[in-house]
């Protein structure tokens, strides 16, 4: 039977057929156009899925700033978590195939308040368990760190932000504090009073730390004070300027 | 008697590689129609993807073009404030790519501390398609209400096969804080070198002049007396004069060129019509600056105080703020 088939294909005698032929031809001609689009559409998607991922990263980041940049005294808090961040930008925080993105934060360091953020948003399941158990030494150096998917944060710089703004306005309570001095009489110019710190300075200008948390004004004697604010709980810092007019009272001729 | 007719046909079309031709050509054209549906359905759907982004574009550029610090909190508004106004300009993109009614949401959170600075609110907006089905599967009503405001907006996104997008106003507020300090920082920097200005101009008339007890300008410690200590000029009040001063003392220098007709500076009045020469736009051009900088980024005024604690001796503090 077999041997019959073979004997029959072997003898093939058909006669040539335009027809079939241009239609196999065209068929072949419409299949390789058709791979060729296929291949530059998925080439499309995959570079506008590396855009969507890179912009993401950059709305993370800038949530993140936003999330810091954003606290006071109650919404202060050391927890980088989704749901604080979703609050803070309007990007997704979701993974390609919808799983949430994977943050790891190393706890608080006292001395600057920062904090170092790995976060992914691969749905590879060993970058991901990577990201989670990642030491906080090893984040910066870590090979993943160099992934398209892959960031590491420092909130350093935006905590530093905080602090220096509450320098500048605490420099400014201690020029008004110089000026409740100057205008005592000459030979008898004192700083103000813890009361009268309140009442005259404190309530009117009403110039606070970052956190919206009035300055601590402390009165030790009539040329010494002492000006301070507090990081919130628990980064709980004390960052204190002495006020000491003690010279320019004595070259002003007070005892 | 048909099927004998048909088979016993010897005409072009009825050879075996026309049959093939016919059921490969068919084989095809299913094909191809299906695709069709599906690119019709997949147009659709970024047609409607693409035109909520277009909407909040529209919504963020009414957001910044006017100082506005509110966003249209209705769909009618939207259509008023945003369509009719221009900020979008295809007015077919009133309805999704299915000729439904877009659902559409905000809420806002006032006074929000951006940067160490007191923000009158920040705006939040979804807006969304209810897809192919024509069910709302990403909330109705107040699905962002304003005393969630900001979690409830992280937390949303399109459910089911809705399509749409989110948009918070903290980004512009943002870049209006960065503009807002600068601005605070170039007026109090203009008013400082103002005052330097005027201080070191009467100061050198003092100090050459053979008889400074006889000059107005030099003598404050006793008006109209003939004792001039050195560095008495220095007493006098050298920033332009504002009317939220509560004192009536004239402690002000009165400098050479910019005076009011009666010889007495200029009172830069807070609540004057900016086209006044008063007005705290006035005062903007006297320290040099543009006159825009009587108006912050969220439009509120001006209100320059120089003398906050009302002192009627130097040292005097003077502050800025906008109301």
């Amino acid at each position: 039977m077999l041997t019959a088939f073979a004997k029959a294909l072997k003898n093939q005698q058909g006669g040539f057929s335009p027809f079939m032929l241009g239609l196999v031809a065209g068929m072949a001609v419409f299949s390789a156009s058709m791979r060729k689009q296929a291949e530059r559409e998925i080439a499309n998607i995959e570079s506008q899925q590396q855009l969507i991922e890179t912009e993401q990263l950059a709305a993370i980041r800038s949530g993140i700033e936003n999330m810091i940049m954003s606290e006071d005294a109650a919404s202060f808090s050391t927890a980088i978590t989704v749901a604080r961040m979703q609050a803070n930008t309007s990007t997704k925080l979701e993974t390609r195939n919808g799983q949430p993105i994977v943050i790891n934060a190393t706890a608080l360091d006292n001395a600057d308040g920062s904090q170092m953020i790995m976060i992914t948003t691969s749905d590879d399941p060993f970058v991901r368990a990577d990201v989670t158990n990642m030491a906080a030494g090893d984040m910066q150096s870590s090979a993943i760190n160099q992934r398209d998917d892959v960031i590491v944060i420092s909130t350093a710089p935006y905590r530093t932000r905080q602090l220096e703004i509450s320098q500048t306005n605490r420099a400014t309570l201690v020029d008004f504090v110089y000026d409740f001095w100057m205008t005592g009489a000459p030979g008898a110019r004192e700083l103000p009073t813890n009361a009268q710190y309140n009442t005259q300075i404190r309530d009117v200008y009403n110039i606070r730390d970052f956190w919206g948390n009035h300055f601590n004004y402390n009165r030790t004697s009539a040329q010494i004070a002492t000006i301070s604010f507090t990081t919130p709980a628990p980064w709980s810092e004390t960052f204190t300027q002495r006020i000491d007019l003690t010279e320019e009272a004595q070259a002003a001729g007070q005892p | 008697m048909f099927f004998k007719t048909l088979k016993t046909q010897t005409g072009a079309m009825f050879s075996m590689d026309a049959r093939i031709a016919l059921v490969v050509a068919s084989v095809l054209a299913v094909s191809i129609g299906g695709m069709q549906m599906s690119r019709i359905e997949r147009t659709k759907v970024e047609n409607t993807d693409v035109a909520a982004t277009l909407i909040l574009k529209g919504i963020e550029q009414f957001y910044v073009s006017a100082a506005n610090t509110a966003v249209p909190t209705t769909w009618a508004n939207v259509t008023t404030q945003i369509f009719d106004a221009g900020f979008v300009e295809n007015q077919t993109l009133t309805t999704d790519g299915w000729g439904s009614a877009w659902v559409y949401d905000t809420c806002q959170a006032t006074n929000v501390s951006i940067d160490g600075t007191i923000v009158p609110a920040v705006n939040y907006v979804a807006i969304y398609s209810a897809g192919k089905d024509g069910t709302n599967n990403s909330g109705t009503g107040d699905f962002l209400p304003n005393g969630t405001c900001a979690a409830s907006y992280g937390a949303w996104s399109p459910a089911g096969d809705d399509i749409g997008h989110k948009f918070s106003t903290l980004e512009i507020e943002k870049d209006r804080v960065k503009k807002f300090t600068i601005q605070g920082r170039e007026i109090l920097d203009a008013l400082t070198a103002y005052e330097n200005r005027m201080f070191i101009e009467n100061q050198a008339v003092c100090s050459a002049s053979a008889n400074p007890e006889t000059l107005g300008r030099c003598d404050w410690v006793d008006p109209g007396g003939n004792v001039y200590e050195p560095g008495e000029e220095g007493r006098a009040h050298y920033y332009p004069r504002s009317s939220e001063d509560g004192t009536a003392a004239n402690f002000y220098y009165v400098p050479n060129l910019i005076t009011a007709p009666a010889g007495v500076q200029n009172t830069y009045s807070t609540v004057a019509a900016p086209a006044n020469n008063n007005s705290m736009e006035a005062l903007m051009e006297l320290i040099g600056l543009t006159r825009e900088h009587a108006v912050d980024p969220w439009g509120r005024r001006l209100v320059y105080d120089s003398n906050v604690t009302d002192a009627l001796t130097a040292p005097f503090s003077i502050s800025v703020e906008f109301q």
